[in-house]
């Protein structure tokens, strides 16, 4: 795999740049560009990527799935976006837009995840340290079916 | 070092169970080409990885 390489000429949305000349007989893969065009939260946790560019389905026609409002379904939204975002920083870690992007979602991600231990119990066992009582082993367990959804 | 988050990645409420497609799930996970196998071996080959972008890259690959 080739190193990445910085875009001269922008390349349209869903492409990424190639080497103009490459080692012979070594297989090159486009790269996301920087200021890709990203999905909504909710949205990106339907079509299971952030990014529109990747959204490549196996059968062309695959509609995103409907994912209900519910409280936690939008903490799995915002978590899902900050660890797509990471996943493209591995990539592209002096994208200092991402970046921020990065740092604010990682903010709001740690806001949403207390509100919601606060509310609906621990996330972590360490954030049944946070409760009265060691409230680590209680039902429903995420395979049991989770309340409010 | 893993830390268990008590939440699925993406909502799931199963309405009819299908152990036919559980079999198809499952096989997907295990067995040579399964996709479990492939985060052990991301997991274990970015001890060797020369690149350091990439050994950051392969650990997080190999966490999801």
């Amino acid at each position: 795999m080739n190193t990445e390489k910085k875009a001269t000429a922008a390349c349209p949305a869903g492409q990424g740049p190639l080497p103009s000349c490459a080692p012979l007989a070594v297989p090159s893969v486009p790269m996301q560009q920087q200021a890709e065009q990203r999905y909504s939260q909710s949205e990106a946790l339907a079509q299971g990527t952030l990014f529109p560019g990747l959204n490549l389905p196996f059968h062309l026609q695959v509609k995103g799935a409907q994912v209900p409002r519910t409280p936690l379904s939008e903490l799995q939204a915002l978590c899902f976006v900050v660890h797509e975002l990471g996943l493209y920083l591995d990539t592209h870690p002096d994208d200092a837009e991402a970046f921020q992007l990065y740092q604010r979602y990682t903010v709001l991600a740690q806001e949403g995840r207390s509100r919601y231990v606060e509310q609906y119990g621990p996330l972590m066992q360490t954030d049944a340290a946070l409760a009265d009582h060691y409230n680590w082993l209680h039902d429903p367990w995420p395979w049991d079916y989770e309340e409010g959804k | 070092m893993f830390f268990y988050d008590k939440k699925l990645q993406y909502p799931v409420k199963i309405q009819n169970t299908n152990p036919k497609l559980a079999a198809i799930i499952i096989s997907q996970y295990g067995g040579p080409d399964g996709e479990l196998g492939a985060s052990l071996r991301y997991l274990s080959q970015r001890y060797a990885m020369p690149y350091p972008e990439l050994k950051g890259l392969l650990t997080d690959i190999g966490t999801s």
